[in-house]
């Protein structure tokens, strides 16, 4: 108890050195927290947007098909995956799709379709982010030749909601054209407002020669339980002709795309800790320094060198806990403000539309910051404190009462 | 059977200073029964601070023994030197020393935490030692709120405290006045008397001369006289004896 007490007012014989190591240790720990909460923000959203527009957390569709999307790799009898699936689990939801490309022209003007979907109007838009980013016009409506368009393509073709164009494409035996009445026009951000269309799954199927083949089925669950999901989906169609892919493996350049933005991130703490582990080191060394008379007069008095290296250690270990505190109460208010308010991500990439895998990260991001990942940090917060503290406490330790004492 | 609390046989001391080497001690034989109270005198640079060094286990000697205790401090590892010194040592220095982040309790009692002493019995024998040395209403302040002659009473305290078997004081009134250097003096007389402390003392006050009963002149390393009197300045005399 004695020692615990003299550590901690050794901590403070430095009030100003203290204050700015702490002010170092803290707030380095302030900004890793901020910024481990925006990379974990940002990943859900990518992570979101991509299974929302692009694939489910889980999807089934033919093995060929993720090589190359072409229509004829297809799952001919999607009636007979979910009767072999059975009943879906609550909050699951499973939605069919077909891709394809396609031509839309109007009287003015004709676009390049490189994401045609025609999918199930009721299941899409409970999970698609199209519904919500509608701004003109309303979601496609069963049984009517309906079209959504982005807004780059509406203006490219001079049309506007309640305008007809036209729709050619491939279908599976033959070329198809067929006219579209424009249901409404989504702005979701980037080149998917220009190349991106929709239309109902029944008439897709109809117009593409599909019978009732889909590209894909996609499934959504709670995230957290979708590699469960995925085991088990393969385990029931295993034996039919489809193929079952978890998101990551569906979006490999998101997949690879979070893993290079996890290591950035990593390097990032890494270079942040070394820079503050020499800071202290050089502090705790210089607090040692400072006292090696008094060091010598304790190891004089009887305190043995592991002594010594623990009273060190333990300054250092309530300087890392210190700057802990510190910077947990600069660095949650701030993480919780941004999670409320969001930051938009264009002031992140200096005005530029960041798009992936088509998809248009417009949305503003909320930092995330779990528990654990705040634990983990502040846990190497305090092991780098106290890892840098080693070196001087074993200083401390080979003080020599004999020169110690000559020193004035 | 009771031995001597240090025995000292043919000890020598050298430095090297740049490419000089300088004989600090140079062959000293000595022995401190317990009880004594011990002046080791000589001229600045004679090697008494670095015989109390040698006899306090703070440094080791070229050639010879120091047995401190009976043991053979040649012999101990760093942690077992440590435990000697914490168990039978305690030292007063010239500048006081205490630790400036502890109050004069705290200071004393550092040595009986150390030792593992439990925190009520400590706090026993730590006011006792305070109160003995006057100091006990000034047991909360911090060295730097206290005197020179105050902090070197709390110095004499924390010496004192766990009952070591020697005291090494290294001109211990050095640096205060000739009033409170010799309350000091006859604070640590007392303290020999009634609890046999023995006392060494590295010194060229004559104040301590007279005080101490053994003197130990060391001229260049060496031992040049060895003198003991019936009595020292500290000690109560019966009248009819002084007579």
């Amino acid at each position: 108890m004695l020692l615990l007490k003299m550590a901690f007012r050794n901590l403070w014989r430095r009030r100003f050195r203290t204050g700015i190591t702490l002010f170092a240790i803290g707030s380095s720990f302030a900004l890793l927290l901020f910024f481990v909460g925006l990379t974990e923000g940002s990943h859900e959203l990518m992570i979101d947007l991509a299974i929302r527009m692009q694939a489910g957390h889980v999807i089934v569709q033919a093995p060929e098909f993720q090589k190359e999307r072409a229509l004829e790799l297809r799952v001919t009898h999607p009636e007979k995956v979910l009767e072999r699936i059975g009943t879906l689990p609550e909050g699951w939801v499973v939605t069919q799709r077909i891709f394809t490309t396609g031509l839309l022209r109007s009287a003015d003007g004709s676009v390049m379709l490189d994401n045609l979907m025609a999918v199930d109007l009721e299941n899409e838009k409970k999970i698609s982010d199209v519904p919500r980013k509608i701004v003109r016009g309303a979601w496609l409506t069963s049984g009517e030749p309906g079209i959504l368009i982005g807004e780059k393509a509406a203006r490219l073709l001079k049309v506007d909601v309640g305008d007809k164009v036209v729709l050619s494409c491939s279908g599976l035996s033959q070329k198809v054209e067929e006219r579209f009445v424009v249901a409404g026009v989504f702005r979701i951000g980037g080149d998917s407002d220009r190349g991106t269309a929709m239309i109902g799954l029944a008439r897709g199927q109809a117009l593409l020669g599909m019978g009732r083949a889909i590209s894909q089925l996609a499934f959504f669950m709670p995230s957290e339980t979708s590699r469960d999901a995925a085991r088990m989906l393969s385990a029931k169609l295993a034996d039919l002709p489809v193929a079952v892919l978890h998101w990551e493996e569906a979006l490999p350049v998101l997949t690879q795309l979070l893993w290079v933005d996890d290591v950035s991130m990593q390097v990032f703490i890494f270079i942040i800790l070394g820079i503050v582990a020499a800071g202290i080191m050089n502090t705790v060394l210089m607090s040692v320094m400072e006292r090696t008379r008094e060091l010598g007069i304790l190891k004089s008095l009887g305190m043995r060198p592991s002594s010594i290296f623990h009273l060190i250690m333990t300054e250092s270990t309530m300087l890392g806990l210190l700057a802990v505190v510190v910077g947990a109460a600069v660095g949650l208010p701030l993480v919780y403000y941004f999670a409320r308010v969001g930051i938009d991500p264009m002031a992140l990439t200096g005005g530029e539309v960041m798009e992936m895998e088509g998809i248009a990260f417009t949305d503003r991001i909320h930092p995330v910051l779990r528990w654990g990942s705040g634990l983990t940090l502040s846990g190497i917060i305090i092991v780098m404190t106290v890892l840098s503290a080693i070196w001087p406490a074993f200083r401390a330790m080979r003080i020599l009462p004999v020169k110690a004492l000559r020193q004035m | 059977m009771s031995h001597p609390i240090v025995e000292l046989q043919d000890v020598h001391k050298e430095y090297k200073q740049g490419k000089l080497e300088v004989k600090a001690v140079n062959g000293i034989d000595l022995t401190i029964e317990p009880g004594e109270f011990t002046a080791i005198c000589g001229p600045s640079g004679s090697g008494k601070t670095t015989l109390l060094n040698l006899i306090g286990c703070l440094d080791t000697p070229t050639r010879g023994s120091v047995h401190v205790d009976g043991k053979d401090v040649s012999r101990l590892s760093d942690s077992a030197l440590a435990d000697l010194r914490l168990r039978k040592i305690g030292f007063v220095f010239q500048a006081y020393n205490l630790v400036p982040v502890l109050t004069a309790f705290e200071n004393v009692e550092l040595v009986l935490a150390l030792q593992g002493v439990p925190a009520a019995e400590r706090k026993k024998r730590v006011l006792d030692i305070l109160d003995e040395v006057g100091l006990a209403e000034l047991r909360h302040r911090r060295p730097m709120d206290m005197s020179g002659g105050q902090q070197q009473r709390v110095a004499v305290a924390r010496a004192v405290v766990a009952n070591p078997k020697l005291v090494l004081a290294d001109e211990p009134t050095a640096n205060l006045d000739s009033h409170t250097g010799a309350a000091l003096l006859q604070m640590m007389a007392d303290l020999n008397r009634e609890h046999q402390v023995t006392f060494l003392f590295s010194t060229h006050d004559p104040m301590v001369m007279d005080y101490s009963r053994r003197i130990v002149r060391i001229v260049d390393g060496k031992i040049s006289s060895d003198d003991t009197k019936a009595h020292g300045a500290g000690d109560r005399v019966p009248a009819e004896v002084e007579a």
